[in-house]
């Protein structure tokens, strides 16, 4: 079996139709469920290992918006609760669309709620430099969520993925290379 | 474009900084479906990254860099604002 095999997206009539083996469909879910709970709006006590993983998520999510520490936080005052709630409804949509069996049809219009949901949750695993937070699973993780996100963002915009000079795509390369073999 | 800050006239600026886990691909996507920036200008704005470690584009106002911003976050984005001063 390549990656090619674990997940295919293609666009059918204004749809992004997705097949995902049962596996990757488990771990898609149990990831936007990770996801929602980092964005809650009440987090778990930090003294908790729970939520200390969770505040070290939410830093490597958000970094921060100003130079200014004080910016930084009227940002956060501003921003903070309408970012988490709209990225954790794309996370609970992706979560409930993925019941049932067979291919998946996610309306065009709404294929941002992948693009993002695959993107952010990453951080649950890894820091901005990829290094995973605890174990090398994590960065496992978040290559099979970069893996998720591409094929869906192939399948989105093929004129991108023609348009990108090969210096600016060495994940490609790298799943190119592994399906080869 | 410039804005008022404090009676200094100030060029307000969404930064896009690169990291090792956002892809050149979902990068340009969430600049075109964010930004708006054309497939063009999205690709350089990617090649900076690589070339510079960042890409600084120009917003009217703090409110519009920071809608901006906040809506890039939600792609996994490390966007800031920041501000020249002239």
């Amino acid at each position: 079996m390549t990656w090619a095999d674990v997940m295919t997206a293609v666009v059918e009539d204004d749809h992004l139709v997705i097949t995902i083996a049962d596996a990757g469909r488990r771990t898609v879910r149990s990831v936007a469920q990770g996801l929602i709970d980092c964005l809650e709006d009440e987090p778990p006590s930090p003294w908790t290992k729970v939520g200390r993983a969770r505040r070290r998520a939410h830093e490597r999510l958000f970094p921060p918006a100003y130079r200014s520490r004080a910016l930084s936080v009227e940002f956060t005052r501003r921003h903070d609760a309408t970012i988490r709630a709209d990225l954790a409804a794309a996370a609970q949509r992706l979560r409930d669309g993925l019941d049932g069996d067979g291919p998946i049809r996610w309306p065009l219009d709404d294929t941002d709620d992948w693009v993002r949901v695959l993107g952010t949750a990453r951080f649950l695993y890894v820091d901005r430099q990829a290094e995973p937070g605890v174990s090398a699973e994590e960065g496992k993780a978040s290559m099979v969520l970069a893996f998720y996100q591409s094929v869906v963002l192939k399948a989105l915009r093929p004129d991108l993925v023609e348009a990108l000079p090969p210096e600016l795509v060495p994940l490609r390369r790298e799943l190119l290379r592994e399906e080869r073999t | 474009m410039a804005g008022g800050f404090g009676g200094i006239v100030t060029d307000w600026q969404i930064i896009v900084t690169a990291d090792r886990v956002n892809s050149a691909l979902s990068v340009v996507h969430a600049l075109d479906r964010v930004v708006g920036l054309s497939r063009d200008n999205a690709l350089a704005a990617a090649d900076r990254m690589r070339e510079e470690g960042l890409a600084a584009i120009s917003s009217p106002s703090q409110q519009a860099a920071e809608s901006t911003v906040a809506r890039l976050r939600g792609y996994g984005l490390d966007a800031s604002v920041a501000w020249s001063e002239s």
